[in-house]
């Protein structure tokens, strides 16, 4: 089966059905659009829709693999050069990516081959372990354990959003990256014109990235120190005066230097987000359709609402081809994907599932649509 | 306008780009040509002396005495500014201005303080009850903008942030207002339009010679610098660039915004497309017309033909690719075209200590 035509029957039907609505983007024609077609062929891009039905019009017509639009707002969103678009703002974007995040499931799932030496194996490392080359390819997947750890970090950085920067729900949305991640949308007047400089020091701020203890603590007895603001501080003195609550029963003790800084890491550890901070920092990222599909996946880029992240199956709601079977023969497979535990041999699994093999270049030795 | 505040022409005086100067101005309805001749002469020669201050650090002498000349000065300059048209001239303007107008938000008692800053986009508001011995709390998204450095106790990180507020001192206030107005004249610039066929000949003769002053400082400064090295020498690059060379030697691969760092680094030091190709030779998956391509496009030789600088240090830190927080003469490196400069001038460049 090639799975660029299975592909492009399926996300058609998809988008055919799709109503404008649903395709939660505001202000469209200060928006850039981009895309990338079944066939490989590279991205289009600069391109510029006056509403959402023509937008919609035109991904029913060409059928995207993937599909993404600007995070910023420009004068002429379809000039071709960068500088004659007339940037006009930005809206505040995170990404939480599990790629870069230790998780239990790696393991069963994800796999490495070393371009220098030949060796491979379960798991995801950053350089071959036998011959220290990062010249490494990676074969990765997405279990419901990538998506509840993804979410575990998507709260923490709601939390900073909400309680550090005074943002309201309604001024957010979340969307399921449709893969290993959560966006996370700030669209408000207050951060459209942020720039650069400003961008990356909420990026570092949830990152809880330069926190330097030299100008957290002050000196106590002896050589002793205590933090500079108490345990009723906000921000990043509150957290680690909680973390000092847990661990040494009072939320500002007098400890010593590498108590502290033991402390500071743990809680840098445990409270940070963790985000990729390239998207936030840059004003002009491409970033995914809500309720576009992902082309590696075949999974719905789901919008949420804030609340909804703590609540809902997001696996569920992201499972698009829910009707329909294959039979599959399955060689070499990763040992568990989505919701599943896979195993070599033939296997008859839902549409969905199916399809997500197909599209992430899983060994395939039979593929029928039952 | 935030009640209580009362403006006098004092004020105006001190901050000529309070909307209500820009009001009063806009009554007596002045053109261009009023200004270069006759009793307003000296909100010429006024703007004129601005810049040229600016333009050498200098400081900038007390406001005139009569208000309506000092608003009219502070105009005439960002038009000048806009003709001259170039950036690093008007951001040393900014930057004088700013500085003085510091001084008198200094003096300032709170109300008139935070009615500035709101003036200059920085929300700010007075706490009722100090809070950790802080009695002023300013939208953390204007701190973030306007913060004078993005490190040490500036920093947001270090900050007691709550609720979309940040608290600081009056003395920060005051440090914040500064930034503002430097940016926000920066802004006032680029966003004029001005109509130079309007111009009269005195001033466009003014233009002109500021043009050329200051074409002749530039080429001064950089006869300077070339002059010390000449070819790029690898011994004077910073560490965090010594550190992707190494990797990229060692067969390494390394990420996409170590290779635009170091690419940029290297273009901007004078070495040649093909010098910069050289050492990317090594990397496990070079692929020479691509990375041609990318590297051209640095170099500004392609796109949009804009050369590309390095990224500062605070953007290597964000990415992790700094390796040791320098210093020259007790002063923090901010650009790692900073230390490879510094360190060919025979200056030592340390780690902090």
């Amino acid at each position: 089966m090639d799975p660029s035509e299975l592909g492009r029957r399926l996300f058609r039907a998809y988008y055919r059905r799709l109503r404008p609505e649903e395709v939660a983007v505001s202000e469209v024609p200060r928006r850039e659009f981009a895309f990338t077609y079944f066939g490989g062929g590279g991205m289009q891009r600069h391109l510029a829709f006056a509403s959402l039905r023509d937008l919609l019009g035109h991904v029913a017509r060409s059928v995207p693999r993937h599909a993404y639009y600007s995070s910023a707002y420009y004068r002429d969103p379809s000039a071709r050069d960068m500088e004659d678009k007339g940037w006009l703002g930005a809206d505040l974007v995170f990404d939480i990516d599990v790629d870069h995040v230790e998780t239990p499931c790696k393991e069963m799932h994800d796999r490495w081959r070393c371009r220098s030496c030949g060796a491979s194996g379960w798991g995801a490392v950053e350089a071959c372990p036998r011959c220290g080359s990062e010249n490494v390819e990676r074969e990765v997947w997405v279990c419901e354990t990538c998506i509840s750890v993804a979410r575990d970090e998507a709260l923490k950085l709601v939390d900073f959003l909400e309680s550090d920067f005074g943002l309201s729900p309604d001024e957010m949305f979340v969307t399921f990256s449709g893969h290993r991640g959560f966006h996370v949308h700030v669209e408000s007047e207050a951060v459209r014109e942020l720039g650069q400089d400003g961008r990356r020091e909420i990026a570092d701020y949830v990152r809880g990235l330069g926190l330097d203890l030299k100008f957290m603590l002050v000196k106590a007895r002896g050589r002793r120190y205590r933090l500079r603001h108490g345990g009723t501080a906000p921000g990043w003195y509150g957290r680690l005066a909680r973390w000092a609550l847990l661990e040494a029963g009072t939320d500002n003790p007098e400890l010593g230097l590498k108590a502290w800084r033991a402390l500071l890491d743990k809680c840098v550890r445990e409270e940070a987000a963790a985000i990729d901070e390239r998207v936030t920092i840059d004003v002009r990222r491409l970033i995914r359709l809500p309720n576009s599909l992902h082309g590696k996946t075949g999974l719905r880029v789901v919008p949420l609402r804030v609340h909804e992240l703590e609540s809902i199956d997001v696996l569920e709601r992201a499972k698009v081809f829910t009707r329909g079977e294959a039979v599959v023969k399955l060689e070499d497979p990763p040992r568990r994907a989505l919701d599943m535990e896979l195993e070599p041999g033939r296997a008859r699994l839902p549409l969905y599932a199916a399809l997500y093999l197909l599209l992430n270049g899983a060994r395939l030795a039979r593929f029928e649509l039952a | 306008m935030r009640a209580g505040v009362l403006l006098t022409t004092s004020d105006l005086r001190k901050y000529p780009f309070l909307p209500a100067a820009l009001d009063r101005i806009r009554e007596l309805g002045l053109s261009l040509a009023d200004l270069a001749a006759g009793p307003l002469r000296g909100v010429v020669e006024r703007a004129v002396s601005y810049i040229r201050l600016a333009a050498r650090g200098e400081e900038l002498p007390p406001p005139a005495e009569d208000c309506d000349e000092e608003v009219l000065a502070f105009m005439l300059s960002l038009i000048i500014l806009k003709l001259v048209g170039d950036r690093v001239l008007t951001r040393r303007f900014a930057v004088a201005y700013a500085r003085r107008a510091r001084s008198f938000m200094r003096e300032e008692d709170g109300e008139k303080l935070l009615y500035v800053l709101g003036a200059l986009g920085v929300r700010a508001v007075r706490l009722g009850e100090p809070r950790h011995g802080y009695s002023i709390a300013v939208d953390v998204f204007s701190y973030v903008e306007c913060a004078p450095e993005r490190a040490g106790p500036w920093k947001l990180v270090h900050r007691l942030v709550d609720g979309g507020l940040v608290l600081v001192s009056r003395y920060e206030a005051v440090r914040l207002g500064e930034e503002a107005l430097r940016r926000h004249i920066e802004r006032r610039v680029e966003g004029l339009d001005v109509d130079e066929s309007q111009l009269p000949d005195e001033l466009y003769r003014l233009v002109e010679e500021l043009s050329s002053e200051w074409g002749a400082y530039l080429r001064r400064v950089r006869e300077a610098w070339s002059g010390a090295g000449g070819e790029a020498r690898e011994d004077a690059f910073p560490p965090c660039i010594r550190a992707i060379i190494d990797d990229l030697r060692a067969g390494k691969n390394i990420p996409h915004s170590a290779r635009f760092a170091l690419a940029s680094f290297l273009l901007n030091v004078g070495m040649s497309v093909e010098e910069v190709l050289d050492v990317f030779r090594s990397a496990p998956d070079f692929r020479e017309d691509i990375a041609r391509y990318q590297v051209e496009h640095i170099a500004g030789m392609r796109g949009s033909g804009k050369k590309y600088l390095p990224y500062k240090c605070d953007n290597m830190r964000s990415l992790g690719l700094c390796r040791w927080e320098c210093e020259v003469g007790g002063r923090r490196i901010r650009h790692p075209l900073q230390y490879y400069y510094a360190s060919l001038r025979g200056r030592r460049v340390k780690p902090k200590s």
